[in-house]
């Protein structure tokens, strides 16, 4: 009885166990996981992540040079961390809010030393060239076939 | 005259969808039908899959003891192609499973409580649960689904700091268990309401080949930990906790003694880190192409699995066979003859997890 | 893993002698290697020794192969007969052969002859 009665007033005083929310907002932890960024300036567009993530939410589109990640559906298990080559992805440690969207993120890759840009970089440059001195473009077989895979890619960009 | 009712799928007792129709005679139960499959997700044919795509689906498969899925999961496919893991790897995954058994267990100890209509001791339960989760949250970066185990090591280290935090929580997490285990075993009401419903004998339980709490509930000390040692449970010994009467007291007592005893595996296994080395993965040369099977003692009970590689990236053939499968046939005897009160008791005293059972 | 290979009136008697020894059933695995589907029984003896394992082989022969059950003899076998019989598509004697699954899902686990 007496064990009783000194509980009840331990508990009268003390304070209540649970954190006062929206007040205090909630404190994580160092080295929580959370959704993933990725560095534009770093990637090589090699396409590894795609083919390792196990939620299949990275979509790597290299003729737009660009990184569609599907945030809702990323499971925060930061394997794609992991596997870059170029340490292009890290991981933040807040969590995402709550939303009505998909939150669909798009990176733009610049890196130019990605294969796929330096490639295009190097084809716009000799289209650049052929552009300049038309007249002097003979027959040569190089150069039409050089054009042709511009324009493949500007149809499909 | 006899009444048919439906228990399930969805029931209050069982978060999960899991249909017992029970023929009642009275408030007797005379007949009972089991029916599961109600969340099959056909998990089974996923796992022909990238091997390291899979450990984070094994994950999934349950929500409470995931990280004995994937340690089990690492471990067979590991076997598959004959790799060793770092023995500080070894000691992580050992931490992580005790871990993983204490929140379990005191979530399945709540459960049951709250299913006798004992709400505040339900809620102290996941008060100190809460502790644990934040100890995942701090040691492995998520709560739940923790994620830190592939094939050939883990992804988190736990340094010299965290080592030290991991003790003051065993500490607290002692002193407030101990509170626990007072208010639950010297409870009148709570010993009243258990002792003696639901009584699985010793035979029954060896015929149906029961494990977990419920086999050591009814004096079968079948613990893989001690029958099959894994990971570092050939270093630390342990000693199966087994209580004779085998009724619904006797597996939830089980589970409270098994708190201690999992404290004090992670206490003898945090100095082995120390002088662990440092490596935390291995990397293999090979491709998994053998058969293994491996078993790990889950807070329910004993967990299989079964890996066939084929000489690719993608598994042949996982076969997952979990502790509530294992358990499911010793729901119908128990129930048979018993009130229908009783039911609800009974079937969350075997710690029902349905998303194991269907995978 | 050391695997015997049984004929399926072997596993009868073998299933029978393991049951006197007091040894434990784990589980039944079904694996479908194009032209025969293995059945592979885990037992753990108990209380010490190492796990044994017992296979049967089963050629395939269009959807009607026949197991022998040995649920008379370990009730635990119950479940892991049935799913067998459901992912597999195999007849096993004296069991429905349906626990998990729809009607209308047939054989998922069953792979084409190559
Ligand atoms: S964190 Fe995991 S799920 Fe998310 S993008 Fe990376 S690999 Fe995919
Ligand atoms: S983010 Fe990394 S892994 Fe993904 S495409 Fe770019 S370089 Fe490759």
């Amino acid at each position: 009885m007496l064990k009783i009665l000194a509980n009840i007033g331990k508990n009268l005083i003390s304070k209540p166990y649970t954190s006062n929310y929206p007040f205090t907002p909630y404190q994580h932890f160092p080295g929580v996981r959370a959704d993933v960024t990725f560095d534009g300036t770093k990637c090589i567009l090699c396409g590894l992540c795609q083919r390792s993530c196990p939620a299949e939410c990275i979509l790597i589109h290299k003729e737009q040079e660009q990184i569609e990640y599907l945030n809702t559906q990323c499971i925060r298990c930061g394997y794609c961390v992991r596997v870059c080559p170029t340490n292009a992805i890290s991981q933040n440690e807040v969590y995402t809010k709550p939303s009505r969207q998909r939150l669909t993120v798009y990176t733009k890759v610049t890196n130019e030393n990605a294969p796929v840009i330096k490639k295009r970089m190097a084809a716009e440059a000799a289209k650049k060239a052929a552009a300049e001195k038309p007249a002097t473009a003979g027959t040569g077989p190089a150069k039409p076939a050089g054009e042709k895979k511009v324009d493949e890619k500007k149809t499909s960009a | 005259m006899k009444t048919t009712i439906q228990f399930g799928p969805q029931h209050p007792v069982w978060v999960e969808p899991l249909r017992l129709k029970l023929t009642m005679d009275g408030e007797i139960v005379k007949d009972c039908e089991l029916e599961a499959g109600f969340c099959h997700r056909g998990l089974e044919k996923k796992f022909e899959w990238d091997y390291n795509k899979g450990a984070y689906l094994s994950e999934r498969i349950c929500g409470i003891c995931t990280q004995h899925h994937s340690t089990c999961y690492c471990t067979a496919v590991e076997g598959t192609m004959g790799l060793e893991i770092p023995r500080r790897a070894a000691v992580i995954r050992t931490i992580m499973l005790e871990l993983e058994r204490l929140h379990s267990h005191l979530l399945a100890i709540g459960l049951t409580l709250e299913s006798i209509g004992f709400e505040n001791l339900f809620m102290l339960c996941f008060r100190n649960r809460e502790i644990v989760l934040d100890m995942f949250e701090r040691t492995t970066g998520n709560r739940v689904l923790h994620g830190i185990n592939i094939v050939g090591g883990v992804i988190r280290n736990i340094g010299p700091e965290m080592a030290k935090e991991l003790e003051d929580f065993c500490d607290i997490m002692e002193k407030r268990c101990l509170d626990l285990k007072d208010m639950i075993l010297k409870s009148y009401t709570i010993r009243e309401r258990m002792q003696g419903v639901g009584v699985m004998s010793e035979q029954l339980a060896r015929d149906l080949c029961v494990v977990g709490p419920v086999a050591r509930g009814s004096n079968v000390p079948y613990d893989i930990r001690a029958v099959a040692p894994y990971v570092l449970y050939n270093e630390i010994k342990v000693k199966p906790i087994v209580e004779t009467s085998g009724d619904c007291w006797a597996r939830s007592v089980v589970r409270v003694r098994e708190l201690f005893q999992s404290i004090d595996i992670i206490r003898q296994c945090i100095p082995l880190l120390a002088d662990a080395g440092e490596d935390i993965f291995a990397k293999s040369k090979t491709l998994p192409e053998k058969e293994y099977f491996t078993r790990v003692e889950a807070p329910r009970g004993e967990l299989f699995y079964y890996a066939k590689g084929k000489k690719s990236k993608e598994m042949d053939r996982i076969k997952v066979r979990t502790s509530t499968y294992g358990n499911g046939p010793g729901f119908v005897p128990l129930i048979k003859g018993s009130h229908l009160a009783d039911v609800g008791l009974i079937t969350i005293t075997f710690d029902p997890c349905i998303g194991c059972f269907d995978r | 893993m050391d695997v015997k290979t049984v004929t399926q009136q072997e596993m009868q008697d073998v299933a029978r002698r393991l049951r006197a020894a007091g040894t434990r059933l784990i589980t039944i695995v079904g694996y479908d290697s194009g032209d025969t589907i293995q059945v592979s029984y885990f037992f753990q003896p108990f209380p010490e020794g190492k796990a044994e394992t017992y296979r049967v082989v089963v050629p395939k022969h269009g959807g009607n192969e026949e197991v022998e059950s040995i649920t008379p003899i370990f009730p635990a076998a119950y479940i892991a007969e049935n799913e067998l019989a459901e992912m597999f598509g195999v007849h096993v004697k004296g069991v429905p052969g349906r626990f998990f699954l729809h009607e209308s899902i047939n054989a998922p686990l069953r792979r084409k002859a190559p």
